[in-house]
């Protein structure tokens, strides 16, 4: 839900910059855009899908997400020059890390769940096992790998919706919301004849 | 012009679904009792 609020408010502030700015929205031209639903498929399979997720095992959700987030890792590549895909890409290998190295699910404290979940009952998560069907793994703090890449930070409690996200998640959602408040940039040549008698970047003006 | 706002229309909902595949596949919040997003 944070990661879709940043689309939301990505899409608002692009809009409202094209509106300001007199410009139209500019959509970035994405390469193998096809790879994000094929990347997308196995993790809808094992973690958003009820009835499949709750057949799917954590080996299984495990190689879900691990392949899944290698995909995805390679359409950020191809699209490194689009705006906002530097900040998506550093989120993207900051997940990954974490995840390849603490066995292929993000890890999450004993006592960030605790206050995630404080009405939850004993028996409902256990450490060293995935957190219900969500891509969490439970690993004491000691015995998490980069445990300050895990998901650790949690929504203030004033916002009902309760949450743990990472850092890769924050720039991830940051990376988001750069693309689209770019879509709104006035882009010369495409909103406007350019002044010709100013110079360009190169130095030259056409008098 | 009806045209090209059409084109436009298309393309920006393929790109925010696309986007919100991205990001629900990228990122991994935890939400217990469902799916981080």
């Amino acid at each position: 839900m944070i990661l879709l609020t940043a689309i939301i408010l990505g899409f608002v502030a692009g809009v409202a910059r094209a509106f300001y700015t007199g410009s139209t929205l500019h959509l970035p031209e994405l390469r193998w855009m096809w790879l994000v639903p094929v990347a997308f498929l196995p993790q809808w399979l094992a973690f958003f899908f009820a009835p499949t997720r709750e057949l799917i095992g954590p080996t299984a959700a495990a190689v879900s997400l691990v392949t899944s987030q290698l995909l995805l890792l390679g359409f950020v590549w191809l699209n490194r020059h689009a705006p906002g895909f530097w900040a998506l890409g550093i989120g993207l290998v900051l997940n990954v890390t974490v995840i390849l190295l603490n066995g292929g699910l993000m890890p999450i404290s004993p006592a960030t769940v605790t206050q995630l979940a404080p009405d939850a009952p004993q028996d409902a998560w256990h450490v060293g096992e995935r957190l219900g069907t969500t891509k969490d793994i439970v690993l004491p703090v000691n015995a998490t790998r980069l445990w300050w890449l895990s998901d650790r930070f949690l929504l203030p409690r004033e916002i009902p919706y309760r949450v743990a996200f990472s850092i890769g998640d924050v720039w991830i959602a940051i990376g988001t919301f750069l693309l689209l408040w770019n879509t709104g940039e006035r882009n010369i040549g495409k909103d406007e004849e350019p002044d010709e008698s100013q110079p360009d970047a190169n130095g030259i003006a056409v008098i | 012009m009806n045209r090209f706002a059409h084109e436009i229309n298309v393309r920006l909902l393929i790109l925010i679904v696309t986007l919100s595949m991205f990001v629900l596949s990228a990122g991994a919040p935890g939400a217990y009792g469902g799916v981080g997003g």
